[in-house]
């Protein structure tokens, strides 16, 4: 059995810029050698569920902010250790156009430095990098001009799949990407977007922004909190109409809404269940949401709903939750409470957690391009 | 004219003692930062981070060449040899528009890397090598597809009168060695500032008024006698001189001394030059009397007796006022470094011992 691991980062602190929250402090946490001996101390606790936020930040920095992309996914492998043959989703993240400043390496320094790190024999096949796409490129003057570049890497350089991030301050019906939906549907190409309300957003001035192609209800155009305003690009609703447009379009919504979302069977988390239900291709992952073991029971509920539970995929959103609980402990408790359910409801040991890590993404990562 | 030897030596004593302290803390700051390595790496950047295409100098500490010669995962390399810089820098650029390209093989379900062959250099009949073929080739042709910039403007410079692969690496070797050297300069300028700085801290938090100090060697004969008779002892001893730090030089490797043990060196010499001066029972150092003299207390009462802390705030204001200027100049004399100062105070004291049989002989 080959397990998959839908959701996970390897792109540095070079490639975030300085205005993001926390990165700074991250930077020196993890380059300065002295907080970074400090920081290995406190990650060789790991385990002990210290549980305290300078445990869990020092991890994070040790972690996510080595220097290359490599030695994060290096990590990542070794918590693998002992399950065979594993394989990771890689989404590439762009944050150039976010409004949060340049970082100190630009997107193209990124790609170039994950395609040669790939091509070494040992990682082709493991690590499955997903296209980070955001229609605001400068070099994207057409629709036609981006899918051409997304084309590219895909027949050249062994992309599987895509990953956008509205958040950063575009909406998914962008008139950019129907090109792009268009090959992509016709492909079978899998696409990862953001769908959680998080930390990273748009920070430009959302008063230059233009008003959504297609309107809907649930938007607030009046709002001039940045932190609120992300609400729009991210609202699951959006997916609507990009779906009326492209209805066998093959796309993922991450982090299913959101662990509060959850909890509390919130209109984001309702709104995502109809989408899975309604349309044939599309999917949920668990990552970051599985961080909050209240959640584990309602996934379990709907792993087992009928024409819900063949569309969630498991994913950990490495290295970003790594400051909530490790890759491990995430992993694991997830994957413990699924089978105590399993085996309370009479089912066969571990029928859950391999459906969503095995079964599952076979359909989702399937594409003209690739076979798992 | 004696006292004014005398003082001389007195305060160069002093600052000799500070210095060392000074030298050494810097010395294991750098080394706890892994500073070095850090210049390094930036003053890389400062070339080859290039928005306009690549930043390459990422890409190429990411190349086996130059990532292998770091110490550990998270570390940067302290050296670059230029001759290994050439050869990864040129291969960087020339792989610029020439990634591996993958190709899914749908029966074995597996990836297969296709990797582009090298052009190879083109010979004339008698087997010398063909101007501009091969890997110079490549090399002319990625640098031509660079977005323009202030970086492919100089790669393009290298590329002058550059026939054939050795020269391009000589080229690119020789250009790697000046700027290191001009990296060596900058990384001078910015220790003797962290010197300073760190100078006018100690000077600071020992209270080193090199002002206050100086008028009391005048003044206080006996002092200066006891500080005069320590310096001329411990200058005697050659064991004493301070081992020059090792000079940051970025065209040659660092000496390989362990972390730990050189820390170790540094915590040692900065602490006996700490008991030593603190034997000399000299006029430094925090006190009452010091900030607010000899003054009385104004007289409170009782129930205003909290008043004597903003009373005692003015006083200290105003002594960390008139003190600035002391501990300005301690901090500039104990940039010039521990070596600096003993040779000051052997010369002072050579010039004591020729001077004194004349003023005996009076
Ligand atoms: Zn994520």
């Amino acid at each position: 059995m080959i397990y998959y691991n839908c959701h996970t980062h390897i792109f540095s602190a070079q490639y975030v810029p300085n205005n993001v929250v926390g990165v700074p402090i991250m930077n020196v946490l993890a380059t300065d050698p002295i907080s970074s001996r400090v920081t290995k101390f406190f990650s060789k606790v790991r385990y002990r569920k210290i549980n305290s936020s300078v445990e869990r930040v020092a991890r994070f920095a040790e972690i996510g902010l080595g220097t290359r992309q490599e030695v994060i996914f290096n990590y990542l492998e070794d918590y693998y250790k002992g399950w065979g043959d594993v394989r990771f989703v890689v989404l590439m993240m762009d944050m150039e156009q976010m409004g949060a400043g340049n970082p100190l390496s630009n997107y193209r320094t990124q790609v170039e430095e994950l395609v040669k790190l790939r091509a070494r024999g040992t990682y082709k096949d493991k690590l499955l990098p997903f296209l980070f796409v955001d229609p605001r490129k400068a070099e994207f003057s057409t629709g036609e001009k981006l899918r051409d570049w997304v084309k590219m890497h895909f027949e050249e350089y062994g992309f599987v799949g895509i990953k956008m991030y509205p958040a950063l301050g575009y909406y998914p019906f962008d008139e950019k990407l129907d090109a792009l939906y268009a090959w992509a549907q016709e492909k079978f190409i899998p696409i990862t977007y953001h769908c959680i309300e998080g930390v990273i957003y748009y920070r430009g001035d959302v008063k230059s922004l233009r008003p959504p192609r297609f309107p809907n209800s649930k938007h607030n155009l009046t709002e001039t909190k940045n932190e609120r305003y992300q609400r729009n690009f991210t609202e699951p609703e959006n997916y609507f109409d990009v779906l009326k447009m492209f209805p066998e379009l093959k796309i993922n919504l991450g982090h299913f809404a959101g662990e509060d979302e959850i909890k509390k069977n919130g209109p984001w988390y309702q709104t995502v269940k109809k989408l899975i239900a309604e349309h044939e291709n599309v999917y949920a992952d668990v990552s970051f949401t599985l961080n909050d073991t209240g959640t584990h029971e309602q996934i379990h509920r709907d792993i087992n709903t009928k024409g819900i539970g063949e569309k969630i995929l498991f994913g950990t959103d490495y290295y970003v939750v790594e400051k909530n609980k490790d890759e491990a402990m995430l992993r694991d408790e997830l994957r413990n409470k699924l089978n105590e359910l399993d085996v309370a409801a009479g089912a066969a040991k571990d029928s859950s957690f391999n459906q969503i890590a095995a079964y599952n993404p076979i359909p989702f990562l399937t594409s003209a391009y690739y076979r798992p | 004219m004696n006292i004014f030897i005398d003082v001389a030596i007195s305060m160069a004593f002093v600052f000799l003692l500070f210095s060392i302290m000074v030298s050494g803390i810097c010395e294991m700051w750098q080394m706890l930062k892994r500073k070095r390595a850090h210049f390094l790496r930036e003053a890389l950047e400062d070339v080859f981070n290039c928005r306009q295409n690549k930043n390459y100098a990422h890409l190429l500490y990411a190349h086996p060449m130059i990532d292998r010669l770091k110490e550990r995962k998270q570390t940067y390399p302290q050296y670059i040899p230029s001759a290994i810089f050439a050869d990864a820098l040129i291969d960087v650029i020339r792989n610029d528009s020439k990634l591996p390209r993958f190709r899914f093989d749908q029966e074995k379900k597996e990836f297969v890397v296709l990797q582009d062959a090298y052009s190879v250099d083109s010979t004339d009949a008698s087997g010398n090598v063909l101007a501009g073929t091969g890997v110079v080739a490549d090399f002319t042709a990625a640098v031509e597809e660079l977005k323009e910039s202030d970086l492919k403007q100089m790669l393009r410079t290298l590329l002058l009168g550059v026939t054939n692969y050795d020269q391009l690496k000589a080229t690119t070797a020789r250009w790697f060695d000046d700027y290191m050297a001009s990296t060596t300069t900058w990384y001078k300028r910015y220790l003797t500032r962290i010197l300073f700085i760190s100078g006018l801290v100690v000077a600071i938090i020992f209270n080193v008024d090199a002002i206050h100090l100086a008028k009391s060697f005048y003044k206080d004969k006996l002092l200066r006698e006891r500080v005069v008779d320590a310096a001329i002892q411990y200058a005697s001893n050659e064991a004493n001189r301070p081992a020059t730090p090792e000079a940051v030089n970025f065209n040659s490797a660092p000496e390989k001394i362990s972390m730990d043990s050189a820390v170790q060196v540094n915590v040692d010499a900065v602490t006996a030059a700490y008991r030593r001066a603190e034997l000399l029972d000299i006029p430094i150092g925090w006190n009452i009397e010091r900030v607010v003299g000899y003054k009385k207390y104004p007289q409170f009462t009782v129930h205003s007796r909290w008043l004597k802390l903003p009373w005692f705030a003015w006083e200290l204001l105003k002594y960390i006022v008139l003190s600035l200027a002391g501990w300005l100049i301690t901090a500039a004399a104990l940039s010039y470094g521990a070596d600096y100062w003993f040779n000051m105070l052997s010369k002072f004291i050579s010039i004591r011992t020729a001077v004194k049989p004349k003023e005996e002989k009076k």
